[in-house]
């Protein structure tokens, strides 16, 4: 069982004793968490051995590298540093068979020659980013311990003001595919915790719905049966339930249906509007948005929707809270002199913390499923797109460049497909 | 054009502010008319339904027409503009009974996608309200709220705020 890190030790990752050294009991990690000081494992990323010379073997070793550098974990380096060794060599190589890519990778230190990983991962060359994707999550499982997010997705909604879709991209902004296809405003995607799933609003049929879209089909299944306005579905972490804002005659409140569609009650009965929920991980309890203070602000509640307490009293508007898959911080948007900027703070309301710096509005924060990344979209750069950032504010990059993109969110971790073969 | 639009604004929001004070001499009537130089994009606003309502045959050229009514940043209560408005839409529908209407409500830019949409809501209920007490059977009502996501004015302005905070009627037959 992984222990959570603190707040604290997410910025700690730290070589052990200095490589060379550095002893490893069978079970544990291989780097620790040790010093305040943050410093990325230096790496080098050897180009790929392979039988013919090939495009796809430069294409996945830079992808490779750039899901290393992506995670915060390494920072890629040339074999030689001002004449210091790096930490650690990957080697790989590739070879084909018909249309199956067979990519072998071996993580060593470099002083000791120490092997770290040896892995070989079969995948149909049509797939070859997923399969980059995935050996950068091996190394880091081999190193950190933690499991990587290279093979995550981010789903976002896009469009103007026509109409909007929902679409879902891989994590370098690689690989849009469009999940919904009708002239209407499609709206608030949410990712089931097995990822099968996203559920989303949708004017279709001439109402805002909620729809669940099943990855498996490509089909969606309207989930609401009233002509109300159903908005901001949030799945429970067991993915047993989804909460949702439902809006009856003006009044929008907080309620919970069961994942197959069944409405198991209702959480929250105030005038005010009550809306955006977002769960703990342990599935206790729920963040939302309540103006019934008078303008919106952040508060918390049980999950049968008791003790409700407010979290947030700096500022006029604060929204859209996202609870970290770590359980120690939510972000959440609040408006500044400057415009709509993203917060985190402590579950206890403490320590706002502002991320991003202004120049523009910054909206709809979503946690990466290892709680290291913040993705949201921004008109920062003069039209609405969709970045990530470090979770303290830092390395902001953009992953789409069309403008009208909102409302990223960040997937769970995704099952490997099946004709991929791990050994 | 852009000058007269100023002016006809500025104009606008001193009588709004005039209208907080009881006994101000305020002139509802004129107030609007500055929805004039909004022409282009309140005649894509008139689109929405065929959108809205998929189903639907194309909407019939339609005598009646209902003015927009507008709302304070991060409010639903009615002006005290919209009220008399409103109170005049009510007759004229009461006068038309075979009619039903969609009330839309909008929202401006700022504040997030759910809360904007919950807001929105609201507006078109508040007006809903309004109307259903004014004799206006409820039958013939509908709502839909689009939040933030159709706005008419496409700045990033208080000018284009101002427009975008809206309930706008659309003749259903």
């Amino acid at each position: 069982m992984k222990t959570l890190l603190s707040l604290k030790a997410r910025m700690l990752l730290m070589l052990g004793m200095g490589i060379p050294g550095c002893s490893v009991a069978q079970n544990e990690v291989y780097l620790k968490i040790q010093s305040e000081r943050f410093k990325p494992v230096e790496i080098v990323v050897e180009d790929f051995r392979t039988d013919e010379p090939s495009e796809l073997a430069s294409a996945m070793r830079d992808i490779l590298e750039k899901d290393l550098e992506f995670s915060g974990y390494f920072r890629a380096v040339p074999p030689e540093v001002r004449g210091r060794p790096a930490a650690v060599l990957l080697k790989s190589s590739l070879s084909f068979r018909g249309s199956t890519g067979n990519l072998r990778c071996e993580l060593s230190e470099t002083v000791s020659k120490r092997r770290i990983l040896a892995r070989s991962l079969q995948f149909p060359i049509e797939r070859f980013r997923l399969a980059a994707h995935r050996t950068s999550d091996s190394v880091i499982r081999a190193l950190i311990g933690d499991e990587g997010v290279a093979c995550t997705k981010i789903a976002f909604v896009s469009g103007g003001r026509k109409s909007k879709q929902v679409k879902v991209m891989d994590l370098d902004g690689h690989d849009v595919r469009q999940i919904t296809a009708n002239d209407s405003l499609n709206l608030s995607p949410a990712w089931s915790p097995d990822g099968l799933l996203l559920a989303f609003t949708s004017y279709a049929l001439g109402n805002p719905d909620l729809f669940f879209y099943s990855f498996d089909g490509n089909r969606a299944f309207r989930m609401s049966s009233s002509r109300d306005l159903y908005t901001s579905p949030a799945w429970s972490p067991d993915g047993k339930a989804v909460a949702y804002t439902l809006t009856v005659r003006g009044n929008a409140d907080i309620y919970l249906m069961e994942a197959a569609g069944k409405v198991r009650g209702r959480l929250t009965n105030n005038p005010a509007i009550d809306c955006a929920p977002s769960w703990s991980p342990d599935g206790r309890e729920m963040a939302f948005t309540s103006d019934r203070s008078g303008s919106p602000q952040i508060y918390l509640m049980d999950a049968d929707g008791g003790n409700v307490r407010r979290l947030t009293f700096q500022g006029s508007y604060n929204d859209s809270p996202s609870w970290s898959p770590r359980g120690d911080l939510i972000a959440y948007v609040s408006r500044e002199p400057d415009g709509f900027q993203i917060f985190t703070m402590d579950i206890n309301g403490e320590n706002n913390r502002r991320l991003t710096p202004g120049g523009g509005n910054y909206e709809d924060p979503s946690w990466s499923p290892d709680g290291m990344h913040i993705a949201y979209a921004s008109h920062s750069g003069g039209r609405w797109d969709i970045y990530v950032m470090d979770w303290d504010g830092s390395d902001s990059q953009r992953l789409t460049s069309t403008g009208g993109n909102f409302a990223p969110a960040w997937s769970p971790r995704l099952p490997l497909p099946e004709d991929f073969v791990e050994r | 054009m852009k000058i007269f639009f100023s002016v006809i604004l500025c104009v606008l929001f001193i009588s709004v502010f005039l209208a907080c004070n009881p006994g101000a001499t305020r002139t509802p009537d004129e107030l609007f008319r500055a929805e004039e130089p909004m022409e282009a994009p309140a005649q894509e606003s008139m689109k929405a339904p065929a959108e809205a309502k998929p189903v639907q045959q194309a909407v019939k050229p339609v005598k009646l027409s209902l003015e927009t009514v507008y709302f304070g940043y991060d409010r639903f209560d009615l002006t005290d503009e919209s009220r008399l408005i409103l109170a005049e839409h009510a007759k004229k529908l009461k006068e038309n009974p075979g009619v039903k209407i969609l009330i839309e409500g909008h929202c401006d830019e700022r504040g997030t996608i759910e809360y904007n949409l919950a807001l929105g809501d609201k507006r078109a209920s508040a007006v809903e309200d309004y109307l259903v007490n004014y004799g206006v059977d409820p039958g013939r009502i509908s709502t839909i709220s689009y939040g933030k996501e159709r706005p008419v004015a496409a700045g990033h302005t208080e000018e284009s705020w101002f427009w975008n905070r809206r309930a706008v009627f659309v003749i259903l037959e």
